[in-house]
């Protein structure tokens, strides 16, 4: 009876996770397996799948150039949206943690872009930086500048697609930065006021160590949020001008939807897997390093 | 006492079996089994109405059918007709653009329509519905052809007379560019971002992106090479503006800015007349006028096509329904409330009165006919669409200065190539 009673105990865990385990096994292992399937094959709408092995990876590797171009476009994006982002959400984490007036408002304020949908905010900003009727030109204009084509120089429109989903997203990251800060002792900077330590000196050596746990966070979790780029960049510039807002997961949505090459697809979606398994990996290693300290 | 209870019992057991098997009797006298027909439609907007009037017709007068029409988006059709279509869940119609997609789904016609039924219709658009097997898997229920609308308030504006008859496309720019400077609109001439589009324009240099024979790329020959030059030199000069090619990814479309009235020349298509007609209005004058006409008319057909899938439903129903809406009378109905042209030979030599702008569509229908072979054989080839892609992006890349024009070249050509294979 005690021995039933202690089995049931036991498995009790594995049959909560069962649900859980069959969707994921359902909609992530399968499809995940079947991507690498499909890589090995060259489709076509109007022939059978053929068989072609690692082709499809050696084409995207060493013949074409777009797959190499929106890779090293998605590193440059990811460099540049990830140090603004580690910069601004610690400084709007900082400003945001001190007493000031409507300091509620204000955390709301920066949190709100994030609530928006990345449709919104890409349309919303892709107006504004129309280059003949925006709203940015016409206050170039009104301060007597010459009208820039913002989105239509690869300079500019790289630099626009950064700045626009630095916008929308830093508010979730200051969030979390906040937090960071908040769970830092008061203690600390009581004693290094009788110490005779400034300001700069309480935010160089108390705030920026201690908060280099949530520093690492934001840097791994920003990281993979831009590997993942796609709606804000598809719908602010197409990826243009040309392909020099191309990424990834654009690469993939055009050899797959508009070249009708689903295995070149996943091929191209598979190496970007192992990209972002290896992110995975790395922030679960550092989360389990905070977690032995 | 105990028999009669029996009896009692079997009698109202019985009861209910009499009336089921009565009222069936009756029922299936009067009325004949129904039969639904599953028609998927992707709509360019004003055909939805269209369609539902030429099926209602269909269900009056063939109570024993109900068409149940499923509307879905065209950005999601290809993939939903193929997930339908290997789950042995397809419809019994469909809607499509490119009918090779589902060859291997397809419905043979042949037994379920006339014999005659398919030499009724556009040789060149027939092509795409013969599967390899010799099977007919469907028909060309409407056509589109591309071609420039100018508008021309803006050209009287400026005192620069319309062209007229046969006028070279540098003719055309240029009195667009001159009307664009002359009243201060901010475009001059746009084209949709879009290979169909572009190679409608094109194929009046004679060029083409497949040989007449479909065997092979016709990317790098002089004239298709000389064409594409020019086009990225127009955007270089300022004719055609950025924002449409170099500046989204996809189809672009300028029909807003031509709406807007701030576009002297606007290259698309028929099958924007209907909205043009509403939208448009009393706003300004507008006309569509013949395509370039430079070595030969320029122009390229587009069209869609009712397909038919094996599945459940009675196949002579399915051909039967299929037979109708390739008749004349639904086709001229449809075709007049939709503003489309009609793929039927008999509709084509005599006309279609239209509600609206009967005078811009005629502009089109008499294109059809000048249209030169290689636009059919280029838009009916199995690549068109995806080599058309390229050619669009690569072009792109030279337009928005990323590579040179002599690069675009190489890698669209290294890029089609690999579609080829």
């Amino acid at each position: 009876m005690r021995m039933g009673i202690r089995r049931r105990t036991e498995l009790a865990p594995y049959l909560f996770l069962l649900p859980n385990l069959v969707i994921f096994t359902l909609f992530i292992v399968i499809p995940t397996l079947a991507n690498f399937y499909l890589g090995l094959f060259r489709t076509s709408p109007s022939a059978p799948p053929q068989f072609v092995g690692l082709e499809n990876f050696r084409y995207i590797f060493t013949v074409d150039d777009l797959f190499k171009r929106s890779l090293s476009n998605l590193a440059s994006f990811m460099v540049f949206d990830v140090m603004a982002i580690v910069v601004l959400s610690v400084l709007i984490g900082v400003l945001l943690n001190q007493s000031i007036r409507g300091r509620g408002f204000y955390r709301s304020a920066f949190f709100f872009p994030v609530m928006l949908s990345p449709v919104v905010i890409a349309l919303v900003w892709g107006w504004i930086l129309n280059n003949r009727f925006g709203l940015l030109n016409a206050m170039v204009s009104r301060i007597g500048l010459d009208p820039q084509p913002w989105l239509l120089k690869p300079d500019l429109a790289r630099f626009w697609v950064v700045a626009v989903h630095v916008w929308a997203t830093v508010g979730f990251f200051a969030i979390i930065i906040l937090a960071g800060l908040q769970s830092i002792p008061a203690s600390l900077y009581e004693a290094a006021e009788v110490d005779g330590s400034t300001t700069l000196q309480n935010f160089f050596y108390i705030t920026l160590p201690l908060l280099a746990p949530s520093i690492m966070t934001v840097s791994l979790l920003s990281m993979i949020r831009a590997f993942e780029i796609f709606d804000h960049v598809y719908i602010l510039t197409g990826g243009g001008p040309g392909t020099a807002t191309m990424m990834v997961i654009q690469y993939i949505y055009r050899a797959a939807f508009e070249l009708d090459q689903q295995g070149r697809a996943s091929a191209a979606s598979l190496v970007l897997f192992v990209i972002l398994l290896v992110l995975a990996l790395v922030q679960y290693r550092i989360g389990k390093q905070k977690e032995a300290l | 006492m105990r028999s009669i209870r029996l009896v009692a019992l079997l009698t109202l057991a019985l009861v209910p079996a009499m009336v089921w098997a009565v009222g069936g009797k009756e029922s299936s006298a009067a009325e004949p089994a129904q039969t639904v027909i599953r028609f998927t439609w992707f709509t360019d907007g004003p055909d939805k109405a269209a369609i539902e009037a030429v099926i209602a017709d269909y269900m009056s007068a063939n109570p024993n059918v109900t068409v149940e029409l499923s509307i879905v988006p065209y950005a999601e059709l290809n993939q939903l007709l193929a997930t339908q279509a290997s789950g042995g869940q397809a419809p019994d119609l469909a809607r499509v653009t490119e009918p090779y997609r589902f060859f291997d789904y397809a419905l043979d016609l042949t037994p379920y329509v006339s014999p005659g039924f398919a030499d009724q219709f556009l040789k060149g658009s027939m092509m795409m519905v013969r599967a390899p097997s010799g099977a007919l898997v469907g028909f060309p229920h409407d056509l589109t052809m591309n071609g420039p609308f100018i508008n021309v308030s803006l050209f009287k504006k400026a005192g620069i007379p319309v062209p007229t008859g046969k006028v070279t496309w540098e003719s055309l720019f240029e009195a667009a560019s001159a009307v664009q400077k002359a009243t201060g609109v901010p475009y001059a001439v746009a084209a949709d971002r879009s290979g169909h589009r572009l190679d409608g324009i094109v194929q009046s240099y004679g060029a083409s992106f497949f040989t007449p024979d479909g065997k092979a790329l016709n990317l790098q020959s002089a004239n298709t090479t000389g064409a594409f030059k020019y086009f990225v030199d127009l955007h270089k000069q300022g004719i055609m503006p950025l924002e449409i090619w170099a500046g989204g990814s996809g189809y672009v479309g300028g029909n807003q800015q031509f709406i807007n009235g701030q576009l002297v020349m606007y290259i698309s298509g028929n099958w924007q007349v209907a909205q043009f007609a509403s939208t448009i209005g009393d706003k300004f004058e507008w006309a569509a006028i013949p395509n370039g006409f430079n070595a030969q008319s320029g122009g390229m057909p587009g069209g869609k096509f009712v397909m038919a899938f094996k599945g459940k439903t009675d196949p002579k129903e399915v051909g039967k329904f299929a037979e109708y809406l390739g008749s004349k009378a639904a086709v001229e109905k449809y075709a007049s409330m939709a503003m489309f042209l009609p793929a039927r030979n008999d509709l084509i030599a005599s006309g279609v009165a239209y509600p609206v702008r009967t005078d811009v569509m005629n502009v089109f229908s008499a294109g059809l006919a000048m249209m030169p072979a290689t636009a059919y054989s280029d838009n009916y080839h199995l690549k068109f669409g995806p080599v058309a892609n390229v050619v669009r992006d690569r072009l792109t890349q030279a337009i928005a200065d990323e590579i040179s024009f002599d690069e675009a070249m190489t890698r669209m050509q290294r890029e089609a190539e690999e579609l080829m294979k």
